[in-house]
Parts: structure tokens; C-alpha cells; sequence
């Protein structure tokens, strides 16, 4: 029975399996137990109360539980929301592509080395991105838009996952809205990533290893090398206390926070100028150091630690806006409840 | 038959300002249960017009059915998709100002209600049924329907007075 099915993949992939917790929180938000014997479609109320989606998130919810690289449920974390967004804007797009409005994509450039500093650096040179300046978040979402690999940014619990990559057709990435927006380029350049190695036979922590160092590659190209390496050394010049809050200060106001100072660590790392015992201290500075700012005054602060925001891809919404239906289901196509729920207020940075 | 009516938000949403020609309706149909989308009505609202009406939700649909519809019609909100459901299911008919919720209603079998002899699909039917029924004439109809229209509300076209 495909219904029942349907909510077993729901107890899943939310509760890890857990029924009685499922039920127990059912209980609370609807009043009564969830029927199992005969279900109802209640489960389309309680996601819409708890996640603010419509039914969409749970049609193509196998097939997004399939496609992901996290093939096993077992991978999956519990209470993450991630794979409702994801189906929902999997059958959106499936949708628009039935009616002739978007045309599905992929990516053309396809590792041939493995060497994922290679890999960035002919991915650079095959799309004409900079190899002199940050690769920003903005620049490298173009690529891939104007090649209708839609680029969404919808509030995931970002302690699971800062984004995910649907590497079937129609291709298309969805990061953490709440993610810090430095950070949104490295982590836009690691799905790209995730779609370079889609077809290499390497296991799921080797693929997000050389995710990893392709995105720090990418967005960091060689040319800026010497420019962060000479950051790093001053900023190691001042005061053992400070020289963290410094270095983050340094490559903020050089690279217009593009980049993420971890990022530009990494960098450094991969390229064999710092050794791993430094790198991993510094980071664990700077990842802490930008707690402490909650309501900032300076700029650069408040821009380093903004977050990405909710948006759409520009494509998407003309799309959704010429189909021919109802204002409702242009609203859930357009995920305008959580908007109007202020999720859409963590917009540091309004991209559309 | 035809002891349940759903009625598309879209019909709601047209009468709001209007709510005496709704309510006449619904008086002509005292012996009938009335149904509408409980989310919508509260998110949009119609209050005000549901006071003689009977608010469900998906609860009161079986998940199959709804994935049924929804699966084959994508194009439809979960509100229509509800109410076509709970039509179906309690063998009841549907009226919609909606374009692909009607087709969709007439594929199912559940569109237009058949109501004293009259088929009545949506805020026009209706417009149309008070005249026949007597409660309204024509100029009050037509002035009705410029009115909604005015205000830019979900109105098929002209055509469908016929």
C-alpha cells in the first residue's frame, strides 16, 4: 500500500523508525493518535503545522531517500527537515518540467583526476570563473543557474546539513538558509562538488573529502594564495589572544567577507603552507570567536556573521508564476509559508 | 447523492464582501451538508461565511485517496486536492472557480453539483441558481458578478452565464 509506505518513509527519515515518538508529538500538535490501520491524510496537516510544507515534501520523498548521496536511512538525521525541503522542491521542478517550463541540466564537467585541486582548477578555467580573485557565492550560483542547475536556499536544520545536491535530473542543490553567508560560497562550491565526483567510485567520506578540498580550491584559487598567506602572517604577529579575531578581521575586509576566514585557512592547509595541528587550532578559534557576537555594531561583524538567508532561483519563480494555477499552489510552490513564518528573516543578504 | 457539497476557497473568497448572495444559498441548500477547507478558510479569513458550513481538513480524508488525486494532478493546492478527496469518497459533488480543479472535478465525476435541476459549478452557478430559484433578479446578478470582478476576484468568465 503506497500510502501506508509513504508514512513508514515519514517515521523514518523523521523519527529514526521511532513510532511511539512520532505518535507522541502527533498527539500534541493534532489531539489525538495517528490511525495506522486506517491512515488518513492528517500527515499532511501535521507537516504543514510542524515544517510549514504541503503534501509535496512526502510524494517524492523515496526518490529523494534514494537519489541523495545518503543512501541508507541509517545516515539520515532524525528530526532533520532536510529531505521534506528537499522533495518538495524535487516535485516542484518536476512539475514546471512537465509543463515545458524549466529544462532539466546537468553538469558537463566530470572529474578525470581525483586530484580535486586540479579538478577546481580546470573547473575555473572550463566556465570562465576567476583565478585571481574569491570565487564568490554569487559568481559560481550564476554558473550553474544560467546552466538550469537551480540553486535554492531553504531553512534546513543546519546542524545536519548545510546542503544537499540532487545529483538525478533535474539537478539542483538546496543550502541551509541559516547558514553563515562567508560560508555560503565553500559551501555551494562542496555541492558542486558532490556533482564533479557524482560518477567516481569512491566511498561517501572519501566523495566528501574531495568535496571538501574542490570547494576550498575553488573558491580560493592559486592567485589569492600569497595575499592570505601574507593575512595569516601578520595577523600571527599580533598578540597570541588576539591574533584569531585579527585574522578573521584581515580577510573580512579584504575579500568583502566572500570567503570564510576557516575557508582561507584551509587553503593554506591544502597547499601544505600551515601543518594540521595549526590549522585545526586556528579554526576551532575562529569558529568560536564568531559566537560571541550576537547583536554587533561594526559592519564587517555583522556581515560576517549573517546569515545566507531564504531564496529561490530567479528562473524558478517566473516559472512558477506562468504555470497556470491556483494563487494556493502558487503559494506552496513559492514555500510562502515559511517565508510568512519569518524563517525568511534570517536574510542577511536578500540575493533576489 | 449529492447530499455533500464542497465548495472550492475560490468560491469563498469571491463572496466575501458579497456574503448575502452566499447565504441565500446556503439557505436553499439547508437540506444539504455544506463543506469547505478548514486551512484556508481560517488563513484567509472567511469566518464569516463558514458559519453554515462544515470545515474539514485532510483528517477527514483517507491518505490513499488524497495521494490518488494529488499523484495524478499535481497542479492542485492540497485544498482542492482535500476536497475532491472527501467528494469522492463520501460520493458528494464539487464546485470550484478554479479552472484545473473543475477539470479535474469532471474527470472524477464530482463537477458540476446538480442542484434543483441545475448545474451549478461555481460563483456564477450559484449567481445563476438564485435567479432560477427566484431570490434575486438578473440586474442584481449581473451588478454581483461586476462587483467581484471589480474587486479582482477568481471569476471564470462571462461565458459560463450561458
Amino acid at each position: 500500500m503506497k500510502a501506508l509506505q509513504i508514512v513508514k518513509d515519514f517515521i523514518k527519515v523523521a523519527y529514526g523508525g521511532d513510532k511511539n515518538r512520532f505518535q507522541k508529538e502527533y498527539k500534541a500538535l493534532m489531539g489525538k493518535e495517528y490511525s495506522f490501520e486506517s491512515p488518513s491524510a492528517g500527515i499532511v496537516v501535521f507537516l504543514r503545522k510542524k515544517w510549514g510544507l504541503s503534501s509535496d515534501a512526502l510524494l517524492r520523498l523515496p526518490e529523494v531517500i534514494e537519489g541523495v548521496k545518503n543512501r541508507n536511512f541509517r545516515h539520515l538525521k532524525n528530526k532533520s527537515n532536510a529531505y521534506f525541503l528537499v522533495s518538495s522542491v524535487l516535485n516542484f521542478l518536476k512539475l514546471l518540467e512537465k509543463e515545458e517550463l524549466i529544462s532539466a541540466n546537468r553538469l558537463d564537467y566530470k572529474s578525470q583526476s581525483l586530484d580535486p585541486k586540479l579538478d577546481a582548477e580546470r573547473f575555473i578555467e572550463f566556465y570562465g570563473l576567476s583565478k585571481d580573485e574569491i570565487n564568490s557565492f554569487e559568481k559560481i550560483r550564476e554558473i550553474l543557474e544560467e546552466r538550469d542547475i537551480f540553486v535554492f536556499s531553504l531553512p534546513i536544520n543546519h546542524s545536519f546539513h548545510e546542503g544537499i545536491v540532487y545529483v538525478k535530473s533535474p539537478v539542483f542543490i538546496v543550502l541551509s538558509s541559516y547558514i553563515r553567508y562567508p560560508k555560503a560560497s565553500f559551501s555551494l562550491a562542496h555541492e558542486v562538488g558532490h556533482l564533479v565526483y557524482s560518477g567516481v567510485n569512491v566511498g561517501s567520506g572519501e566523495e566528501e573529502r574531495l568535496a571538501d578540498k574542490f570547494a576550498t580550491h575553488l573558491v580560493v584559487p592559486d592567485g589569492v594564495l600569497d595575499l592570505v598567506k601574507s593575512l595569516k602572517s601578520k595577523a600571527s604577529r599580533i598578540s597570541y589572544k588576539n591574533r584569531f579575531f585579527i585574522f578573521a578581521s584581515l580577510i573580512c575586509k579584504e575579500f568583502d567577507c566572500k570567503v570564510a576566514p576557516e575557508v582561507a585557512l584551509a587553503k593554506l592547509f591544502y597547499c601544505g603552507e600551515i601543518n594540521y595541528p595549526e590549522f585545526e587550532k586556528w579554526r576551532k578559534k575562529l569558529l568560536t570567536i564568531q559566537k560571541r557576537y550576537k547583536n554587533p555594531k561594526v559592519s564587517w561583524i555583522k556581515k560576517w556573521i549573517s546569515s545566507l538567508g531564504v531564496s529561490l532561483p530567479k528562473k524558478y519563480k517566473e516559472a512558477v508564476d506562468k504555470l497556470n494555477v491556483s494563487p494556493s499552489r502558487k503559494e506552496e510552490m513559492l514555500f510562502a509559508r515559511i517565508l510568512n513564518s519569518g524563517a525568511g528573516e534570517v536574510a542577511g543578504h536578500n540575493l533576489h | 447523492m449529492l447530499d455533500i457539497i464542497c465548495i472550492d476557497t475560490t468560491i469563498l473568497v469571491n463572496f466575501k464582501e458579497e456574503e448575502k448572495f452566499f447565504f441565500m444559498f446556503l439557505e436553499k441548500l439547508s437540506e444539504k451538508t455544506k463543506v469547505a477547507y478548514r486551512e484556508e478558510v481560517e488563513r484567509l479569513g472567511l469566518q464569516k461565511l463558514s458559519d453554515n458550513l462544515t470545515l474539514i481538513d485532510e483528517e477527514s480524508v483517507s491518505f490513499e485517496e488524497f495521494l490518488k488525486i494529488k499523484t495524478s494532478f499535481p497542479q492542485l493546492d492540497d485544498g482542492e486536492t482535500c476536497l475532491i478527496a472527501y467528494a469522492v469518497e463520501k460520493k458528494g459533488c464539487f464546485m470550484s472557480d478554479d479552472k484545473k480543479a473543475r477539470k479535474v472535478g469532471k474527470r472524477k465525476n464530482i463537477f458540476p453539483c446538480c442542484l434543483k435541476k441545475l448545474e451549478v459549478g461555481g460563483t456564477l452557478g450559484i449567481l445563476r441558481f438564485l435567479v432560477k430559484c427566484g431570490k434575486i433578479d438578473c440586474k442584481e446578478a449581473k451588478s454581483c458578478c461586476e462587483r467581484i470582478k471589480q474587486r479582482g476576484n477568481y471569476l471564470p468568465s462571462c461565458s459560463l452565464l450561458g
